[in-house]
């Protein structure tokens, strides 16, 4: 599903503060994997997520997502990429705060022409499934953290996409709302969803149902395990 | 047509998200609005009134100079003029100002004469012992038909005539502060000498010959002053010119000050509204529907403000008298009684209000967003 060859990124070409994110990163992903990329912090995870999800584009290498290179297409192309294929987690949650649950959901639909009755549909079904729909008139800011995330998570969902790609999703979670979490990503994983992850939390890369743990430094990735994982769970 | 909805609808909500910064730039937006209408619309009332003012001037008024200065005319020079080739009537004038220490206005006694294009809005025009009086002078003392006028003469004697007649003109600067007298009223008012007028008006046959004529007096009665249409028509439009001059710098100042506005916007975006487009993009929006957004954003916040600061321009003008302006374009002679500039509205003037304001508005708003927009998300956002 996803395939990365020689992937290099480089920050802030030709400027006095120019960084080399990641260098020469090689790595394939099958569908349904749950992966975890792991790593400190500025080892390169987070650029590794982006440019898998068409949201950085590499200095250099090749990126195959369903048997086609994205590397050249015009963003356009990389925008109906990511509506399609994507669904993101951001670290920190990036609700636009101001609006409802049901607004900050709904938002990856309002440029499709998804019928109104179909939206509404959608939106009930994916907050019912995480539990979290009773708040579906609340302004963002009031939610707690364990909220935003499931909210965040539904609006990664909205557009029911292959992959979704989480970004240190525990990092503003305690231990018992980081466990809920990784619950709800093995439930989306069993249902045939590819799930990546970026993190350095323990709770996240410890678990035995992970396909592939891959753990970079310095922007290069240095191991990857791959495990057979443990039946999912229903 | 569901996604172009659902995108305004959420404009909509966007700016409800910002209220305050939106009302404020709402509230800054109409003032200039409502600045450059308001100097747009008096201007060009003003210039109406020239106009007006030039077609009710007689073609030739003939005046006498004694050591420069404007003195009596003896009435014997009409039969003089009359004589010239070309020469169609001369028409004695009887005028003066008087200076009203009741309001602090000056008003313009005149003897009534035929070409005067006055509408009376009540009332007749007056005989010996009465007065009709402008609506400007009426309203601002208050006066209604039958009431007594009382003016205080040379001899500190007390003149009372009875008002009976109201009227406008085509101009509000001569229905504002001109009072209508009987030609004797005049004559005893100003203590004139019963063998001289205070000017002469003459028409001519063929306006052509209006400069040969005025020539021929000049030459044949050397202390006049012969004053054609056109001379009167150039120190008018001098004086509105001037005035025109100064609304322009107005005008200038209020544009000035839009485009630090605009260009205040055009700088950049804030962090915020930087984050929400690397969001918007990272979650399938594309470039045009970021684009869509935005123009969304910028049209309600400029067509509401234009709409709005041109009618309060309007009523601000033609309401209440352009209070802010008035100071500065008028002058001395029409600052009081009241001058109420006439609505006269060219559609021209409001489009070019439009594309002085909304255009430069739109474009310092939405090319900003364009450039964040056509980035990859990621470089949005941690810019």
């Amino acid at each position: 599903m996803v395939r990365i060859e020689g992937i290099s990124k480089v920050y802030n070409t030709g400027l006095p503060d120019e960084m080399l994110a990641i260098t020469d990163v090689s790595l394939e992903i099958g569908r349904g994997e749950m992966v975890v990329l792991k790593g400190p912090s500025g080892s390169g995870k987070t650029t590794l997520l982006g440019i898998i999800g068409c949201m950085v584009r590499p200095t250099q290498g090749k990126v195959v997502i369903n048997d086609k290179d994205v590397v050249k297409l015009p963003e356009r192309f990389l925008t109906q990429i990511r509506r399609k294929t994507f669904g993101f987690i951001f670290q920190h949650f990036n609700l636009i705060p101001g609006i409802s649950v049901r607004e900050n959901v709904c938002l990856p639909l309002y440029p499709t022409n998804i019928p109104h009755a179909v939206m509404k549909d959608r939106v009930q079904a994916v907050l019912k499934s995480l539990e979290i729909h009773h708040k579906i008139n609340t302004e963002v800011t009031r939610l707690s953290g364990g909220e935003k995330q499931r909210v965040a998570i539904a609006r990664a969902l909205i557009n029911d996409p292959e992959m979704l790609l989480a970004d240190e999703p525990t990092a503003h979670l305690d231990s018992k709302l980081s466990e809920d979490l990784i619950v709800i990503l093995r439930r989306l994983s069993a249902e045939g969803k590819t799930i990546i992850i970026a993190s350095h939390d323990t709770i996240v890369y410890d678990k035995p149902y992970l396909n592939r743990i891959v753990e970079m430094r310095h922007g290069k990735v240095i191991d990857v395990v791959l495990r057979e994982p443990l039946p999912a769970i229903q | 047509m569901k996604k172009h909805y659902r995108i305004l609808e959420y404009a909509l909500s966007s700016l409800l998200r910002r209220k305050y910064k939106n009302l404020a730039l709402f509230f800054i937006y109409t003032l200039i609005v409502c600045l450059l209408s308001s100097v747009m619309f008096l201007t060009h009332s003003l210039k109406q009134e020239a106009i007006n003012v030039f077609i009710d001037a007689p073609e030739l008024i003939v005046q006498r100079l004694l050591g420069g200065r404007h003195d009596l005319i003896p009435l014997s020079y009409v039969d003089t003029i009359k004589s010239f080739p070309g020469v169609a009537t001369v028409t004695p004038r009887f005028w003066g100002y008087y200076y009203d220490s009741l309001t602090g206005g000056n008003y313009t006694v005149m003897a009534l004469t035929s070409n005067a294009s006055l509408n009376l809005i009540t009332g007749r025009m007056p005989e010996e012992g009465e007065c009709a009086v402008g609506k400007g002078v009426a309203q601002a003392r208050q006066l209604d038909i039958n009431d007594a006028l009382f003016f205080t003469l040379a001899s500190e004697q007390k003149l009372m005539l009875k008002v009976v007649g109201i009227f406008t003109a085509n101009s509000s600067v001569l229905t504002n502060d001109l009072v209508i007298f009987d030609k004797n009223d005049v004559i005893r008012f100003f203590a004139l000498d019963k063998a001289k007028a205070t000017d002469l008006m003459v028409k001519i046959n063929n306006e052509s010959e209006i400069a040969t004529v005025a020539n021929k007096i000049k030459r044949t009665l050397p202390d006049t002053r012969p004053i054609t249409r056109s001379e009167i028509l150039r120190t008018y439009e001098n004086v509105f010119n001037w005035r025109g001059g100064m609304a322009l710098v107005l005008f200038c100042g209020a544009l000035l000050a839009f485009f630090i506005f605009a260009w205040d916007k055009a700088t950049g975006l804030s962090a915020e509204e930087r984050q929400e487009i690397g969001i918007l993009k990272a979650i399938g929006w594309e470039t045009s529907d970021v684009l869509t957004l935005k123009f969304w954003e910028s049209t309600v916040i400029s067509f509401t403000s234009f709409l709005t600061g041109v009618i309060l321009g309007y009523i601000h003008v033609f309401e209440f008298g352009g209070t802010i302006f008035v100071p500065i374009l008028k002058g001395w002679s029409i600052l009081f009684p009241p001058f109420d500039p006439m609505p006269y509205i060219d559609l021209y003037q409001i489009v070019v209000i439009f594309f002085l304001t909304v255009v430069p508005y739109l474009a310092s708003t939405i090319i900003p967003s364009w450039k964040a927009a056509i980035a990859d998300p990621d470089t949005i956002m941690r810019t």
